[in-house]
């Protein structure tokens, strides 16, 4: 997400009153799946980690294009977790697997808009600001 | 016939002390004024101790009395706001030794609260930032690309 992202949590997620789910969108093929499939590796072995690499993920989402699996394993090892076992993960598409079984709940449920936004059964379509997802989180802490 | 002035006569006569004639008295009688004098003596020491209250002068009531800041009515406050029962205190036995309290590094810290989890994996296989229990869920269908 980012943009408005750092907000958020600064203001809502840091509080407790907000946790972010991401859910992964394979909208652009190979590149899709090889970088959310090491997200999930990454992630199998440390949560923490695995938001480093979400964050890092859209910063340089330029260079996932063309990323190739030396890339991911670097990447990995950048947020601190165990080379090896990443490498047996993706090597063995244990990532691929599981991004792809969210992927198609997705678009089962008929989320096909990206970015799609839901705070609490609100849905949120494109990019937004702050401000508005300030407004439909106050929202569901109202209720 | 006898005189007056015999020695045989040792009996007082009345009003003659105060003509300035000598009045006899027996040494028993003598005794016996002493120690009532002594014992009046004795009894007005004891009483000398006492502190004496000296008078004061009256204060009046002063014409610029306080007025009570309160418009609240006075009422008769209960008495049983003395508590009728002495404290429950354990009577101290003098041969008994102080009861030394085992320090107990834990007795004065606060309960710690479970932990929350913060970050976390959820069952379907997606990934959460932030306390478990977070009364909002914000999902972010997104791609990195």
């Amino acid at each position: 997400m980012l943009g408005a992202e750092p907000e958020i949590i600064d203001t809502y997620v840091n509080s407790g009153q907000v946790k972010i789910i991401f859910w992964h969108v394979l909208d652009h093929a190979t590149a899709s799946l090889n970088s959310h499939a090491a997200a999930d590796c990454i992630g199998q072995q440390d949560v923490d980690a695995y938001w480093l690499i979400h964050d890092q993920f859209f910063a340089d989402q330029n260079e996932l294009w063309d990323a190739d699996r030396e890339y991911f394993v670097n990447a990995a090892a950048t947020v601190g977790v165990d080379q090896a076992t990443f490498e047996q993960c993706y090597d063995n598409g244990v990532g691929q697997a599981n991004v792809t079984h969210l992927d198609a709940i997705r678009r089962q449920q008929g989320i096909l808009t990206r970015p799609t936004f839901d705070i609490n059964g609100t849905l949120l379509f494109g990019a937004q600001r702050f401000a508005v997802f300030a407004e439909a989180i106050e929202a569901a802490l109202g209720q | 016939m006898r005189s007056q002035d015999s020695p045989e006569r040792k009996t007082r006569q009345r009003g003659e002390g105060a003509r300035g004639r000598k009045i006899a008295v027996s040494p028993c009688r003598r005794v016996a004024a002493s120690l009532l004098l002594l014992l009046f003596l004795i009894a007005c020491s004891n009483n000398a101790a006492a502190p004496t209250l000296v008078p004061t002068a009256a204060i009046a009531p002063s014409a610029a009395a306080v007025q009570p800041t309160s418009t609240l009515p006075i009422t008769n406050t209960p008495a049983a706001l003395i508590p009728t029962e002495p404290a429950a205190t354990p009577a101290a036995n003098p041969t008994d030794a102080p009861a030394e309290i085992a320090p107990d590094a834990t007795a004065s810290l606060p309960t710690a609260e479970p932990t929350v989890a913060f970050n976390g994996k959820n069952e379907d296989g997606t990934f959460f930032r932030g306390r478990a229990d977070a009364p909002v869920t914000l999902i972010d269908y997104s791609d990195f690309l």
